[in-house]
């Protein structure tokens, strides 16, 4: 029991680090940025190397799946990096919302951007998880359907950003479709447990090997801290394309 | 490439081959569906790396010509 509180007590504490950071980069200046970033970069290759050995050389056989179920040391960390890009999103939409200052929009796009990104590799390492295991590579299963939605959502949230030039319109506009978008993401949690159909219930460590539990979590921080690496980059990336789209509005006002 | 871009694809390539190693010394059942998920996944997000730190340094590139032009 004490083992669970503070198993769930860090888990929590990652998670509010991770989003804490997410949403502060609104205010960092671009270079601390890139450096907390860098750092974060370097800690996630370390933990990849150890979870990626751990679940291809120490982690068991599964008794029924084989050794196909090693999928879930990238399956499943890709939906942490997607949860987190998605959340961010959504945090920094509302506080854009809130406030109107541009920053907050440069850390929405970011986010969502690079949840995508993980929302697409969870989805295809899933399909190549189902084929062997299920017998198809897809199926109108409903956690399969809400995260295919949910990755459509985004990628409309993007393809949307593309289609509006004024700042501010594209901003408040992309703000509105993240926080409606998130609705999706607790469906998409708790879709296993409402409707039972194919895909199973989320596992508990208590269930599994030991030795599968301790590379699955090392991948997952693995993915985190490469989120943290992407999102910074691709904050200082939207701020900086921001400052120069904001220099040539300037000089058009200043040129009459 | 930036130099963050190049150690992202030599990490993504090392990675696939030590899962191809895996797979294969271990004599792994159904190796391929492990070995495609692990490359493509790495093409992914190694591709994704490599595209958003060339297009940073282009934009701090960029930056620079700004700063120093006015």
């Amino acid at each position: 029991m004490l083992g669970k509180i503070i198993l769930y007590g860090v888990v929590t504490a990652i998670i509010v680090v991770v989003m804490g950071y997410g949403i502060r980069l609104a205010k960092a200046p671009k270079e601390a940025a890139l450096r907390v970033g860098t750092i974060a970069g370097i800690v996630g290759l370390v933990l990849l190397a150890a979870g990626l050995y751990g679940g291809m050389f120490i982690a068991p056989t599964e008794r029924i799946m084989g050794d196909v179920y090693r999928i879930m040391f990238i399956h499943f960390p890709s939906w942490v990096g997607t949860a987190a890009g998605y959340l961010t999103a959504f945090l920094a939409s509302v506080a854009y919302i809130k406030t109107r200052d541009q920053g907050y929009d440069y850390v929405a796009v970011a986010g969502a951007e690079i949840g995508l990104l993980f929302n697409v590799t969870g989805l295809i390492t899933g399909a190549l998880w189902g084929r062997p295991t299920w017998g198809v590579y897809w199926t109108w299963d409903p956690r399969l359907t809400t995260t295919a939605i949910m990755a459509i959502t985004f990628a409309g949230y993007l393809v949307l950003r593309a289609f509006i030039e004024d700042p501010e319109a594209r901003a408040r506009t992309a703000s509105l479709v993240a926080i409606v978008g998130f609705v999706n993401v607790p469906i998409v949690y708790f879709s296993v447990r409402w409707w039972r159909t194919l895909h199973q219930v989320q596992s508990s460590p208590e269930t599994v090997d030991p030795a599968m539990v301790w590379p699955l979590r090392a991948m997952m921080l693995a993915f985190l801290f490469l989120f943290v690496f992407m999102l910074t980059h691709r904050y200082v990336l939207a701020r900086l394309r921001g400052e120069e789209e904001l220099d040539l509005v300037r000089m058009e006002v200043a040129g009459g | 490439m930036a130099r963050s871009g190049i150690i992202a694809a030599v990490v993504g390539i090392l990675a696939v081959l030590l899962v191809i190693f895996a797979a294969t010394d271990r004599e792994m059942s159904q190796p391929e569906f492990l070995i495609v998920s692990y490359a493509i996944t790495a093409v992914v997000i190694v591709g994704y790396i490599v595209s958003l730190t060339g297009r940073l340094l282009k934009a701090q590139r960029d930056e620079e010509a700004r700063k120093g032009g006015s």
